[in-house]
């Protein structure tokens, strides 16, 4: 960018030009004030000259003479050489402020401008990739304070943007990875191996069949997050407590084969939201229950609402996923589930039972737009 | 050799281990990790297959604690650690392999890849020559052929594995019972004499003049 279109020089230029009209207006002023009052002090007065008178007899005398006289060209002459004077000491003045303002308007729009210089240097040098950046302008709350904290503000929501993305695709990615390598490795295996029998072969078929429908139903998953986040998806009024009869009649025959039991408690709870998405959040969180559920134990899902939020619950009798190392999070879906719960405006929440044993995991939904943060307390009862 | 899987996926867990044992080794296989840490305890692994993500902890930590000691294992030798996850992030290998970890395999994988790191870890104490070669003897684990004086050795899959491990710690005296927990599985009774069996038979194809010794009271020896 050429100096002469940069904000500063123009700043220090309209500065100058202002500051020189407004002085040079001010002199002028002056100077024609100055012209105005020596004009009109053009007066008569009264001098006291003498005359030399000769007499008859030959002798000279010395006539005094009161006179009135004009005199406008003494005036004239004198008021002449005042205003050249002032005229020189004007134009003098009028340089030098021209000058002092440049300067000035120069030394000051830079200091202005300087945090708007920083601002942009921290901007260009964000990456999309790094988004950890921050402007962090000090300075008093000024306009250009705001304006960097603002720009903060979203850099911050960004990077909160960027990294659970990435995230999610490491999550997913990790979590559709998993059945593929089950079925590579058993058909690799199998191919393999010429002594293999027709059972060993009818087993990895098996085993193929159990994966496949495994990604198919993670795509499913992937697909009505991403329909979500889209907005393509058509919000239209589901009864949480239907998703969860659904459910529950879907897997309790699957669930009794490992001498689980599945328990519905579930109460009404309507929301605005896409039934797809909410029934593979909810499936999700089965599946989870599912595998951490111990032989024998009981598997509780439930709905509800209360206080502005609606509620999908499963409870499991399982070891507790409460766990501090969040890498631990992977590998269960719950990322879909997250985002299908964020894409809805609410959240996914996690609760401990007692003594590390047993988990609780909430989807819950906004039902009216007022709704701010979900109860931080378990909606299910032990019991 | 005697491996450990820990994989939470049961299929995917006796694919990799039915896999291994048809390389010669002995495999065992624990589906979370509180089995790992009980089997880890308990037994001689030379190497951990080990997943990242446990329904009941991290793969991650059981490689610090087994680096760290914090998870003693049986005879004290730390097993060679082998990180098996879906987990491909640059930052989650660095992190693997800073934890300890010897190596690190993105799933999915090629088995014969897998196989191939296996063998490239356990040569590590044995030099970088895939073909072990001990006085007369060679052991081409990969094509699965040993000889003696260039002679070829008619060797079930078990001695060969014994022989492997011989080779592996030549001139070292080892007794029946460390030689049990390191080519024979969780599978096999403590009390048999498997081990007795299994080395006569081996030594009488080795022919003469003998080259396994038995060191009275204290086990057996391969000659250097």
């Amino acid at each position: 960018m050429p100096s002469w279109q940069s904000i500063r020089f123009r700043l220090s230029v309209q500065y100058s030009a202002v500051v020189f009209g407004l002085g040079g207006a001010l002199l002028g002023l002056v100077f024609l004030a100055i012209r105005q009052w020596l004009e009109s002090q053009t007066m008569t007065e009264q001098i006291l000259t003498a005359r030399v008178v000769p007499l008859e007899n030959g002798r000279r005398v010395i006539m005094p003479e009161l006179q009135e006289v004009e005199i406008q060209a003494i005036d004239h002459y004198v008021s002449g050489i005042v205003l050249d004077q002032v005229a020189q000491l004007t134009l003098f003045a009028l340089i030098a402020l021209f000058l002092l303002s440049l300067v000035v308007g120069w030394v000051m729009s830079g200091r202005v401008l300087k945090p708007v210089e920083q601002i942009t240097n921290v901007a260009r040098d964000i990456q999309a990739s790094d988004l950890s950046r921050r402007i962090a302008l000090d300075g008093p709350d000024d306009e250009l304070r705001r304006l960097a904290d603002t720009f903060d503000g979203m850099l911050e929501r960004l990077d909160r943007a960027f990294t659970s993305q990435r995230e999610f695709l490491a999550d997913t990615s990790h979590d559709l990875r998993t059945p593929l390598a089950v079925v590579q490795s058993n058909v690799e295996l199998i191919d393999d191996d010429p002594a293999a029998s027709i059972e060993d072969w009818k087993n990895v078929g098996g085993i193929v069949r159990r994966n496949t429908e495994r990604m198919s139903a993670m795509i499913d998953g992937l697909l009505a997050a991403a329909r979500l986040q889209t907005g393509r998806a058509q919000a239209v009024t589901v009864d949480l407590r239907e998703l969860v009869e659904a459910k529950v009649d879907e897997f309790e025959p699957v669930a009794a084969r490992d001498e689980v039991t599945v328990e519905a408690r579930a109460a009404p709870a309507v929301v605005q939201g896409v039934e797809v998405a909410l029934y593979r959040g909810l499936a999700n969180l089965v599946d989870n229950a599912h595998k951490a559920a111990p032989r024998g134990s009981r598997i509780l899902i439930s709905s509800g609402s209360a206080d502005g939020w609606a509620w999908i619950a499963v409870t499991d009798e399982g070891p507790g996923l409460e766990r501090p190392d969040p890498d631990d999070r992977i590998g269960l879906g719950l990322s879909i589930v997250t985002q299908i719960a964020e894409g809805h405006g609410g959240s996914l929440a996690t609760f401990s039972g007692t003594g590390g044993q047993g988990t609780t995991q909430v989807i819950w939904i906004p039902t009216d737009e007022t709704s701010d943060r979900p109860p931080q307390q378990s909606p299910v009862l032990s019991t | 050799m005697r491996l450990l899987v820990v994989e939470d996926e049961p299929d995917l867990a006796e694919a990799i281990a039915r896999g291994l044992r048809r390389d010669g080794y002995a495999v065992d296989v624990a589906l979370n990790a509180s089995n790992a840490e009980l089997k880890l305890r308990s037994a001689g692994y030379d190497l951990v297959c080990l997943d990242w993500n446990l329904p009941d902890g991290s793969g991650l930590s059981l490689c610090r604690e087994l680096i760290s000691g914090d998870l003693p294992t049986l005879e004290g030798d730390r097993p060679r650690i082998l990180m098996l996850t879906a987990r491909d992030e640059i930052d989650a290998r660095v992190e693997g392999l800073d934890a300890g970890a010897d190596d690190y395999l993105v799933k999915p994988f090629a088995f014969a890849e897998l196989s191939a790191r296996v063998r490239a870890l356990l040569r590590r104490d044995t030099g970088s020559d895939p073909v072990l070669t001990v006085g007369p003897l060679t052991l081409d684990q990969p094509r699965f052929v040993a000889t003696r004086d260039d002679e070829p050795l008619d060797l079930t899959a078990k001695e060969f594995s014994l022989l492997h491990y011989f080779m592996a710690n030549a001139g070292i005296v080892m007794s029946q019972e460390h030689l049990l927990e390191h080519v024979w599985d969780e599978m096999t009774d403590p009390l048999t004499n498997v081990v007795r069996v299994t080395v006569s038979n081996l030594r009488k194809k080795l022919g003469e003049p003998p080259l396994i010794k038995t060191v009275p009271g204290r086990g057996y020896k391969l000659e250097e």
